[in-house]
């Protein structure tokens, strides 16, 4: 079998794995091992503020996980989520901002702005899908290769013209106030965009399960000889699951700038792509186990963060749990099932 | 400039080298990236440990195979996505290198080696002596002819009862040992170790491979190929004031061309 598919022990290993390798590193760089591993454990319920940006975080990685989800699901695989969101968030932050003349935008320009994004990346991951179609070229890696020569681009342009020449900050100017998300728990980011995910989930659950396009969509990922003898159209089935999960990476992007951070800053979104892969691998593919997966994941990851700004451990801390999780997340434990 | 071109061209056929081994066996090896880094970063541990550079040079290339070990146990043995596996030992390089740098050396910078740098001339003829041995291997040894059906007609060696998994795993660790060589030859040349010194010449290597038709000798030529118009990229930049991050985007760019292409013209066949 070619694509990836996570076993059912696979999930319990990888978190294992993870706990494991997070012990491991604080054990051999912290002072203070047990404060440490402490922090990391409830530093994301700490306060209000700690609960709501960890909150927030899995709402985003939620949709970026959906996404990685939905293609999955038509057996095709997305692997340039990170370059998507980079792109999306530009795209709504510049809509907003009218480029650099200063703040064009307001209220009616928000649905434009986020349309706009959720298209760009749609069409990008769509790209992928219809190379895949008609050249045979893997999708994986060309996704995968596209978003790493589009998150330079993007860097080029927050650094360079679009950047906030008044701020000390390499990052864009700020979106209007009326153009932002309302917060929920102030003074957390946690904003009304974490109910986009809470919305979607749902409908995108019913979508898979429920209608012809879920149905077919789902036979072109069990089989896609099946499917082509079965006179569905397979090329359809490889482009436009590629362009959903462009366009939830994109939606991803747009919320982090509307409701988290209200503009675009170098290297902002650095992770959701990538970790919105581990969680769609640990949900198993299944739209109703996205949730949990990034409640999880999001606390892994804000527990790492609360254990480094306290200087009580290395900031390699993250990437080293996600290779992990990577590492043993789609592996087949029980021996003896050959493909 | 010769110089560079040839040094550049020297390392990034030994790396795809490497890759070709493992791509011929059917496994595609995106982790080369990380496997530069770990044979650069093993070259500084053992120089700082008192070896002779030949020493540390083939103790670095030996050290490729630790993260590829993995890499087959988990992938072959467990069938994990080969994909991901090779994007993990990415993140397992490049995290565990500033880490165990601020263990040994207290610093997360560059590290200035003690001994002398290599000569040019050291690091063209390994790739050489790889080119002639990828093509002899591949060609001429029933082991390498066997490793090539692994990745064409896997179930031909299943039915000669011969596992494919072990040529794969046999392709897989020989990147490895390639990949951390041009690591390790590249500290040695240049007298230090840098934070991210493979800066991207594994993805490249990957494009020289497919620009090389998969061959070991076109694979020496596509990399002098992309390593003189890379010596040209940056001549261009300086002038007509191209910003530099967007010369970022280049190696990803130019192999998401050779790749697509390649798999147009192998879906036309």
């Amino acid at each position: 079998m070619r694509r990836p598919q996570t076993a059912r022990y696979g999930v319990v290993v990888a978190a294992a794995a993870a706990l494991l390798t997070l012990l491991a590193v604080v054990l051999t760089t912290s002072e203070n091992p047990v404060a440490t591993v402490s922090t990391f454990l409830v530093g994301p319920w700490a306060n209000r503020y700690a609960l709501g940006n960890y909150l927030s975080r899995a709402a985003l990685l939620a949709l970026t996980g959906a996404g990685v989800v939905v293609a999955f699901r038509a057996g095709v695989f997305n692997l340039g989520g990170e370059g998507q969101v980079y792109l999306a968030a530009l795209i709504t932050t510049t809509v907003l901002t009218g480029g650099r003349g200063g703040s064009t935008g307001a209220v009616p320009m928000v649905v434009p702005a986020v349309l706009l994004a959720v298209i760009a990346a749609g069409s990008v991951a769509g790209a992928s899908g219809w190379l895949r179609h008609r050249t045979g070229a893997d999708e994986l890696i060309t996704s995968f290769l596209i978003s790493s020569a589009l998150i330079p681009i993007v860097d080029y342009l927050i650094v360079g013209p679009l950047r906030d020449r008044a701020g000390s900050l390499l990052a864009t100017e700020l979106i209007p106030e009326t153009a932002r998300l309302a917060r929920l728990l102030a003074p957390s980011v946690l904003s009304t965009g974490a109910l986009w995910s809470l919305l979607l989930l749902p409908a995108l659950w019913f979508f898979l399960t429920w209608t012809l396009f879920g149905y077919e969509l789902r036979i072109v990922g069990y089989n896609h000889e099946l499917a082509r003898y079965a006179g569905i159209r397979v090329g359809l089935y490889t482009t436009i699951p590629m362009a959903l999960s462009g366009a939830l990476h994109g939606l991803a992007g747009a919320a982090l700038v509307l409701g988290v951070h209200h503009r675009s800053i170098l290297g902002f979104s650095g992770g959701l792509g990538w970790n919105g892969i581990a969680v769609a691998l640990i949900a198993r593919n299944n739209p109703v186990w996205v949730l949990p997966a990034a409640l999880f994941f999001a606390w892994l990851e804000s527990g790492a963060r609360a254990a480094v700004l306290q200087n009580q451990t290395t900031w390699e801390l993250g990437s080293l749990i996600q290779a992990v999780v990577f590492l043993f997340v789609t592996a087949q434990l029980i021996r003896g099932r050959k493909r | 400039m010769i110089s560079q071109i040839l040094q550049g061209a020297a390392l990034l056929t030994i790396v795809a080298m490497g890759g070709l081994i493992a791509e011929r066996s059917g496994v595609l090896n995106i982790g080369l990236e990380g496997l530069i880094t770990v044979g650069a970063f093993a070259a500084v541990l053992l120089d700082a440990a008192g070896l002779p550079t030949s020493m540390a040079i083939v103790g670095a290339a030996a050290a490729g195979l630790l993260p590829m070990a993995i890499f087959v146990l988990v992938s072959i043995r467990y069938r994990a996505n080969p994909f991901i596996v090779g994007l993990a030992i990415n993140l397992l390089a490049a995290g565990t290198a500033p880490l165990l740098s601020e263990i040994a050396f207290e610093t997360r910078g560059s590290i200035r080696i003690g001994a002398e740098p290599v000569p040019v001339g050291m690091v063209v003829f390994t790739a050489i002596l790889a080119t002639v041995l990828a093509r002899v291997f591949l060609y001429g040894t029933a082991t390498g002819i066997r490793l090539r059906i692994a990745g064409e007609q896997p179930d031909w060696l299943t039915l000669n009862r011969l596992s494919p998994d072990r040529y794969r795993a046999l392709g897989l660790l020989a990147s490895g040992v390639l990949a951390a060589l041009a690591g390790a030859l590249l500290v040695f040349r240049i007298g230090a170790y840098l934070p991210n010194i493979s800066a991207g010449r594994g993805w490249i290597a990957l494009v020289v491979l497919y620009l090389g038709y998969r061959r070991p000798g076109g694979i020496a030529l596509a990399g002098l190929f992309f390593a003189a118009m890379e010596a040209l990229a940056v001549r261009a930049q300086a002038v007509i004031g191209l910003p530099p991050t967007v010369l970022l985007a280049l190696p990803y760019l130019l192999t998401l061309i050779a790749f697509v292409t390649y798999s147009a013209l192998r879906k036309e066949r």
